[in-house]
C-alpha cells in the first residue's frame, strides 16, 4: 500500500476493541508467533486501541501444564485473560495420529479431530469467544497449529484476523488447519513466501496481506563487554533459537564440525537459546553453549559475533535473523529456506550455505575480509529498518483494520 | 468423565445441553451450537457436555444404559435445572452394539434410563439432528423423554463448517492397550468370580503390596 493512503487512512479514527488470542503471553514465554503476539498486543495498546490478550494458563510448550493463574490481570497496557488448559495426554488415538503425522502419514479426519485436543483443550477460551467475541471489533489469531486457533477461530470467523506464521511442515497439510486460513475475515502473512505457501495449501480470503513482524531497534551493543563478560577470546559464528533438530540446530553442528576439519578456521560456534544443544565431546573445546541469555546480552551477543547462522528451513519470518542484521552482524542461511532466503536475497545481507564446504568458505571469507562483512550487515540493517521497525509494521496492520472496520 | 471445575454460573438459568460440540464436526454438532448460541442470545447460561473431547465444559458420553447415570452426575456437578438433548445417531441411544441381537434391548434400557434422569430436571428439550435410526416405537418412547421436541434451529445450518465426512459422534477407541487388557481382565473376573470379584481383587492388591514391600 503506498505510503500516502496508509497515512491517509491513519488519520481516520479507527481504535476500537481488540483481542490477541495466542496459546501462551508472558515474560516466561520462548516461541517466536507468542512473542509477536504480545508485542502487536502493547503495540496496539501504545497507539490506543482497547486491547486484550486471550490465553492459557501454560508457559511450556512441552508439558502445557497451568502454570500460571486464571483471571483478568493488566500489563503493559493490556488486559491479560488466561484460562486453564484441560490435558488429554492419555489419548491413545491423539497419540498414534501424532506418530503418522510425524512420519508424514495423513490420519483419518476422525483421528485428526481427536488429535487436535491431544494436547491441550482449553474450553474457557472457547465459551469467552462465543459469549463475548462480538464486542471486539477484531479478534487476532496466532500461530495456526495449536487448539486455540484451530477450534476457537470459527467461533468468530466474521470478525477474525488469522496470522497463522505457517512453516512448510506436514502439519499444515492436515484437514483440521484448514479453517485457519479458509474461514477468517482476513489473514495476515509474515513474509511473501509464506503467503505464497499458504496459497499452495488451499482457498483464502480475498483479504489478505503480507504485514511482516515488527521489530524493536536497540540503541547500544555492547560487542567487547560480551566477549569479555563469557570469555570469548575468537571470532565465532552465533545459533540463537531452540536447540531442536526442526530449529536446523544438528545440521548446523554437523556443518560446522566438517568445515572446521576441512580447514583450519579460527571460529568457534557459540549457541543460545533453550534446549540441549548435544554437543559431542569432540567438539566442546569449540562450540560454547551460553543457556538462556537475558535480552541485553542477547543483543549484545548478536552483535559480537562474526556471522548469524539460520539452518532452520521452517521459518515463516525469523526473528533472530532481524536481530542480527540491527546488530550490525551479517547472516549465513541454509539453502532450502525459502523465507530466510527471500529475506536475504532482497537485503543482500547475507550468504547462502548448502553444506560445509560452503559454510567453511563463507567463515573464511568473513574472516579475511572485514569490509565486505560490514557492507552485508548494513544491508541487512537498512532493510530492516525500512521494512520491519515497529511504526512500519503497525501502520500496515492498522491500515488494514480500517478497512476492515468499513 | 473428563471436567474442568463447575464453570461458574452467569446471571441467566443454567442449562446442560448434551450434543456433539467443537471440533466434532456432524450434524448434531452444528445443532448444540446453534442452541448453544440461541440460549446465550436469550439471556440463559448453557454448560455442555459431549462425548468426545472437544470445546465442552464436560467430556461425558451420554449415551448407553449409563446415560441416565451420567446426566444425574452432570445434572448435580452443574447446577443445571433445564436440559436441552441434541440427538443424533449414537447420541444419546446407540445405534452399534457389539451383540447384535441385543441392540434393541440397550436402546430400550437406554431410553428408560434418560426417562428417569431426565425426570429430575425442571424442562427438557430434545432437538433432533438427523435420522436417529431407531425403530418408530423406541423413537416414540425417546420422545416422550421430553416435554417439547424440536427440529434442529434454523441457525444450525450456519454453522462455523457442514459435517466432515467421517468424522464420527463418539470417536475412535480412545483406551490404552494396558487400559483395554485392564477392561478385559475385570469382566472376567466378574463373570468367574461374581460378587466376590472386588473382595477378591482388593486381597490381591494388598497381597502385591505385601510382596514388593519385602
Amino acid at each position: 500500500m503506498p505510503p500516502g493512503v496508509t497515512r491517509l487512512l491513519r488519520s481516520v479514527p479507527v481504535q476500537g476493541r481488540l483481542a490477541v488470542v495466542t496459546p501462551r503471553f508472558g515474560d516466561r514465554v520462548v516461541g517466536g508467533a507468542e512473542a509477536l503476539s504480545g508485542e502487536i498486543a502493547v503495540g496496539l495498546a501504545d497507539r490506543g486501541w482497547e486491547v486484550d490478550v486471550l490465553t492459557t494458563c501454560a508457559t511450556d510448550h512441552y508439558t502445557w501444564a497451568n502454570e500460571l493463574p486464571e483471571g483478568v490481570t493488566r500489563t503493559e497496557g493490556v488486559t491479560v485473560r488466561r484460562f486453564a488448559n484441560q490435558h488429554h495426554h492419555t489419548s491413545e488415538t491423539g497419540r498414534r495420529a501424532q506418530l503418522k503425522i510425524q512420519a508424514e502419514v495423513l490420519p483419518s479426519l476422525d483421528e485428526q479431530v481427536s488429535w487436535l485436543g491431544w494436547r491441550f483443550t482449553v474450553p474457557g477460551l472457547f465459551d469467552y469467544l462465543l459469549r463475548h467475541g462480538q464486542e471486539y471489533q477484531a479478534v487476532l489469531f496466532a500461530p495456526y497449529l495449536f487448539w486455540t486457533s484451530t477450534v476457537c477461530l470459527p467461533v468468530v470467523a466474521d470478525r477474525a484476523i488469522s496470522m497463522p506464521c505457517l512453516h512448510d511442515e506436514f502439519y499444515a497439510r492436515l484437514d483440521v488447519v484448514a479453517p485457519v486460513l479458509r474461514d477468517p475475515a482476513r489473514v495476515w502473512f509474515l513474509s511473501e513466501p509464506e503467503h505464497e505457501l499458504a496459497h499452495r495449501l488451499g482457498p483464502l480470503p480475498d483479504a489478505h496481506t503480507v504485514t511482516g513482524a515488527g521489530m524493536d531497534i536497540p540503541t547500544v551493543y555492547d560487542p567487547d563487554g560480551f566477549r569479555r563478560r563469557y570469555g570469548l577470546r575468537r571470532p565465532f559464528l552465533l545459533f540463537a533459537a531452540r536447540r531442536e533438530p526442526e530449529k536446523g540446530w544438528q545440521l548446523l553442528m554437523e556443518a560446522y564440525a566438517a568445515a572446521i576439519a576441512e580447514r583450519d578456521l579460527d571460529v568457534d560456534l557459540v549457541t543460545i537459546g533453550v534446549g540441549d544443544p548435544q554437543i559431542p565431546v569432540a567438539l566442546r573445546q569449540r562450540v560454547l553453549d551460553l543457556g538462556l541469555l537475558p535480552p541485553g546480552d542477547r543483543d549484545d551477543a548478536m552483535a559480537a559475533a562474526l556471522a548469524y547462522a539460520q539452518p532452520s528451513k521452517m521459518e515463516s519470518f525469523s526473528r533472530s535473523v532481524m536481530e542480527a542484521w540491527l546488530a550490525g552482524t551479517p547472516v549465513l542461511a541454509v539453502e532450502g529456506s525459502e523465507v530466510v532466503g527471500w529475506h536475504v536475497r532482497r537485503s543482500g545481507g547475507g550468504l547462502i550455505f548448502s553444506g560445509s564446504s560452503d559454510l567453511g568458505e563463507h567463515l573464511a571469507r568473513l574472516v579475511a575480509d572485514p569490509d565486505e562483512a560490514k557492507q552485508l550487515a548494513e544491508a541487512g540493517r537498512r532493510y530492516v529498518i525500512d521494512n520491519y521497525s515497529w511504526p512500519v509494521v503497525l501502520d500496515r496492520m492498522e491500515a488494514d483494520l480500517a478497512e476492515m472496520a468499513r | 468423565m473428563t471436567a474442568s471445575p463447575a464453570p461458574e454460573p452467569a446471571a441467566g438459568r443454567r442449562v446442560l445441553v448434551v450434543g456433539s460440540y467443537p471440533p466434532v464436526h456432524t450434524p448434531g454438532m452444528a445443532a448444540t451450537f446453534a442452541v448453544v448460541r440461541r440460549l446465550i442470545a436469550a439471556g440463559d447460561d448453557p454448560v455442555v457436555a459431549s462425548p468426545r473431547t472437544s470445546a465442552a465444559a464436560y467430556d461425558v458420553a451420554v449415551t448407553g444404559v449409563l446415560a441416565g447415570r451420567r446426566l444425574r452426575q452432570l445434572r448435580a456437578h452443574s447446577g443445571a435445572t433445564r436440559l436441552v438433548l441434541c440427538a443424533e445417531p449414537d447420541l444419546p441411544v446407540p445405534v452399534r452394539f457389539p451383540v447384535a441381537g441385543l441392540l434393541r434391548l440397550v436402546q430400550a434400557r437406554t431410553i428408560a434410563e434418560l426417562a428417569r434422569a431426565a425426570g429430575e430436571f425442571e424442562s427438557v428439550t430434545l432437538v433432533i439432528a438427523e435420522d436417529l435410526k431407531l425403530p418408530a416405537d423406541l423413537l416414540a418412547r425417546l420422545r416422550a423423554v421430553a416435554g417439547e421436541v424440536t427440529e434442529p434451529p434454523a441457525a444450525a445450518t450456519d454453522s462455523p463448517d457442514g459435517p466432515w465426512p467421517g468424522v464420527t459422534v463418539l470417536g475412535p477407541d480412545e483406551r490404552t492397550p494396558a487400559e483395554k487388557a485392564e477392561d478385559l481382565a475385570r469382566k472376567v473376573a466378574r463373570r468367574v468370580l461374581g460378587p466376590a470379584a472386588p473382595r477378591v481383587r482388593q486381597a490381591l492388591v494388598r497381597a502385591a503390596g505385601t510382596v514388593r514391600s519385602r
